[in-house]
């Protein structure tokens, strides 16, 4: 199975529960900011990467985890995504989830701040922090697909 | 291009999805409208199936909507007013199923559009025609 976690950007909130999900940011404890700014993937992505699913890695399963940054045309991109893979009959092999709704807004901030106002490092840290303190949700997203896929 | 490989080949007829101009594309490859000028009136005055167009919550759906008679198979995609990015996600995704890209021919309908109301039906058969001259070759 195909695992596609996405967001606006794809930069941070989908970047977090890919490595949540493949076990390399724990599922329970504490994590530092530090720990989130070295993933390596976290705020990489530009708009140019938008609509390109990236590998992230695959898990114990032999799920192939990735990320996705849509941008706003969110809604249309997944519809389009989601009938073609009926249309090839491969419903059963993709899963999209949706990680933007589960981070609060220091995220977004710390997003727009290096996206939009290229503050690089501001922008880093402050979605760094707010991603620890939006952990517990992306967490609990993350355990919510495995269990419903059955990817436990 | 044989038969055997024209069957692997998707047109997938695409637009802003307001309107009806990609179903109307879709109806003249699967030849349910005639494609003369003679036709054009008769083309205008019938029903068709998404008439009224897509809303914005039926954006992105991509509706098989027929196999030509020389084997294709006939989609029509309504994109939203920026392609770009659904157009994108849509070939990225055909890879990521292990698809191949190739067999996908996207047609822009909305090009259409910019030839003036009255001229709409004629350009969208020329384009429909350069498609099946195309495929044929």
């Amino acid at each position: 199975m195909k695992v596609i976690y996405h967001c606006h950007g794809g930069a941070h909130s989908s970047v977090v529960a890919a490595h949540l999900h493949l076990g390399n940011i724990p599922m329970q404890g504490e994590v530092p900011p530090e720990a989130i700014m070295l993933l390596p993937e976290f705020d990489r992505a530009t708009s140019e990467d938008w609509g390109s699913p990236k590998l992230v890695g695959v898990d114990g399963q032999g799920n192939q985890v990735y990320i996705l940054g849509l941008g706003r045309k969110t809604a249309i991109c997944i519809r389009a995504a989601t009938s073609l893979c009926l249309q090839l009959r491969k419903g059963g092999e993709v899963v999209f989830v949706e990680t933007l709704s589960s981070i609060g807004a220091l995220t977004r901030i710390g997003g727009f701040t290096s996206k939009v106002l290229g503050a690089e490092h501001l922008g880093r840290t402050l979605a760094a922090r707010g991603i620890v303190k939006s952990l517990e949700r992306l967490r609990q997203l993350v355990a919510s697909t495995k269990k419903i896929y059955g990817m436990e | 291009m044989t038969h055997r490989e024209r069957n692997k080949v998707k047109v997938v007829y695409h637009w802003s999805g307001s309107g009806n101009i990609g179903a109307l594309a879709a109806a003249l490859h699967l030849g349910f409208l005639a494609t003369t000028d003679g036709g054009s009136q008769v083309a205008t005055e019938i029903n068709l199936p998404f008439e009224g167009g897509f809303t914005g919550k039926n954006q992105g759906s991509l509706c098989f909507v027929g196999r030509a008679r020389e084997g294709e198979e006939i989609y029509i995609f309504p994109r939203g007013k920026k392609p770009a990015l659904p157009l994108k996600t849509l070939k990225e995704t055909v890879r990521l199923l292990e698809a191949d890209p190739a067999d996908y021919y996207l047609v822009d309908c909305d090009f259409c559009l910019k030839q003036g109301k009255s001229q709409v039906l004629i350009t969208l058969s020329r384009i429909v025609t350069q498609v099946k001259e195309e495929l044929a070759d």
